[in-house]
């Protein structure tokens, strides 16, 4: 192998390397939105579960008749946690769109990774907890 | 070494500096990453750790309100589980949310930032949560 040839051999090896370093990072990426989904999630799961504890307690059919409030301090403590889970997904959301869309600037997605997947669920996350929101603010 | 060999490789030297810088922004971009997922994680497991409280605080209730229970008149105070388990959220939440904000602060010297106008985002998270769960602990201490 010539000279040339080699030094090409190292050019092309070194672009390679740099495509492979940028698909982890893009991965990444991708991984971190994941975790903030899955804790938007928690926090859903939990804001939730404060609702419904508060709505069990209040409403036991042996206890004297203590008024179910529509919206009682346990609702608005589940909805703030809900809203929260909302913000998060939305914002990590957009933030990991606009990554993406830098990133499509300079290099080839990874195949088949385009940011599609991770985004919509994300969006779907969020439609599903301001969903939530409603149903918890306006019925019981 | 002939003059022409010798600018080749000078070349290939630069070329490379070049290319290690550009991975070199790489690799940086996924430790801000890895640090930012790994305050994701802390803070569902302090999300994890007030369910936990909360979940034995309201089931502790429940039980001393079931009518052949509440005849021996139980107490409706707070159990210290719950209120352990909850204090541990917050200092959880809280502890890591400062943690990562001297992170970025450290990392934004000589770095750009891999996420774009949402560096803060995460630390305003967590400390979010932190300021909820001791809301939760006011109400539960005081309810």
């Amino acid at each position: 192998m010539s000279e040339q040839d080699t030094i090409e051999q190292i050019k092309l090896l070194q672009q390679q390397l740099l495509q492979l370093s940028a698909e982890r990072t893009y991965m990444n990426t991708e991984r971190t939105l994941s975790v903030w989904v899955r804790t938007a999630l928690g926090m859903m799961i939990f804001g939730i579960a404060i609702d419904r504890f508060g709505l069990l307690l209040h409403g036991l059919p042996w206890l004297p008749h203590e008024s179910v409030h529509r919206l009682t301090l346990s609702t608005w403590g589940g909805a703030v946690l809900v809203a929260l889970g909302v913000l998060m997904a939305l914002t990590m959301n957009i933030r990991f769109l606009g990554y993406a869309r830098i990133y499509r600037r300079s290099h080839d997605w990874p195949v088949k990774h385009g940011p599609y997947l991770a985004a919509s669920f994300a969006s779907l996350v969020a439609v599903f907890g301001i969903a939530l929101l409603i149903i918890l603010l306006a019925f019981i | 070494m002939t003059e022409d060999s010798g600018s080749r490789q000078l070349e290939l030297l630069k070329f490379l500096v070049e290319q290690s810088s550009v991975r070199w922004e790489w690799s940086a971009a996924r430790s801000y990453l890895n640090s930012e997922r790994t305050l994701g994680i802390l803070i569902h497991t302090a999300l994890a750790l007030m369910i936990f409280g909360i979940a034995i605080d309201r089931f502790g209730l429940f039980v001393h309100r079931l009518p052949w229970l509440a005849a021996h008149g139980l107490p409706d105070t707070p159990s210290w589980e719950s209120v352990m388990l909850i204090s541990l959220g917050v200092l959880l939440a809280l502890v890591a949310g400062v943690r990562y904000l001297f992170f970025i602060s450290a990392y934004s010297h000589n770095r750009h930032m891999p996420l774009r106008g949402g560096a803060f985002l995460p630390p305003i998270f967590a400390l979010l949560f932190a300021a909820y769960g001791v809301a939760l602990l006011v109400v539960i201490l005081v309810h």
